[in-house]
């Protein structure tokens, strides 16, 4: 059996970061940037691809663990070199699986809030000496 | 669109929910920061539950509903006086409407 290359361990593990990074973009203000510089369509790209790149980085991580077990004739700086890939890799893909942060509201605006249907129409029926418009929309 | 419309008493009521394979949790900053008027209050809706008050056993989004001064939610959902979907088909009337 052909042992595996230290470099195929190294390359997955930045292609998981790369995705990780790729999917990270769409939670952090990347969006904005993107906006200021006319590509919305770019940001809802990577919006609507962020499972997927998730997913991407977790096989891709997972490849990582596996060439890094069984890479044997790593120099032990190379070694050194995976592993912290690895444990940057690892950590970044923990912290868009279980650390999602909710998102914060522009400046003026009440944080997002959970929708429950009778506070909703409290709230329609206290603004009702106001215009009032309702959108439905999807996050992606 | 909101820019246009200058009533500082207007309220805005975006309703957030999973529609799509790929709206598996809330929306994101990115998304949020995509409506950064102060007189818009955003919501994420996970069971879909105002779709559901609004066409029970349909999904309704993309969608935009215009309700003048003086009407209530009592037990159903009211009707506007202006709705429809998908917003981007419908939103130069929706803009008269709302300015006139």
């Amino acid at each position: 059996m052909s042992q595996a290359s230290p470099r195929g361990a190294l390359a997955s593990a930045v292609a998981s970061v790369a995705g990780a990074l790729a999917a990270l973009s769409c939670c952090l203000p990347l969006g904005p940037f993107l906006l200021a510089a006319g590509s919305a369509g770019a940001s809802a790209f990577l919006l609507s691809l962020q499972p997927y790149l998730i997913a991407f980085s977790a096989v891709m991580l997972a490849a990582g663990f596996v060439q890094a077990f069984r890479a044997r004739q790593c120099t032990r700086r190379r070694r050194a070199l995976n592993l912290a890939v690895l444990v940057c890799s690892t950590a970044l893909v923990a912290a868009m699986l279980f650390g999602y942060v909710p998102a914060s509201a522009p400046a003026g605006q009440p944080a997002l809030a959970a929708f429950h249907l009778d506070s909703f129409r409290q709230a329609f029926n206290a603004a009702a000496d106001h215009t009032r418009v309702v959108v439905l929309l999807s996050p992606t | 669109m909101l820019r246009d419309v200058r009533d500082p008493n207007l309220r805005v009521f975006v309703i957030w929910e999973p529609v799509l394979i790929t709206d598996w949790h809330a929306p994101g900053t990115a998304a949020v920061e995509r409506l950064p008027d102060t007189r818009v209050t955003q919501f994420w809706d996970s069971g879909r539950s105002l779709s559901q008050s609004i066409r029970h056993g349909r999904i309704v989004w993309d969608y935009v509903a215009l309700f003048p001064a003086g009407v209530h939610w009592e037990a159903a959902y009211p009707p506007p006086q202006f709705s429809g979907a998908p917003v981007v088909r419908v939103i130069d009337d929706f803009r008269r409407r709302l300015t006139e």
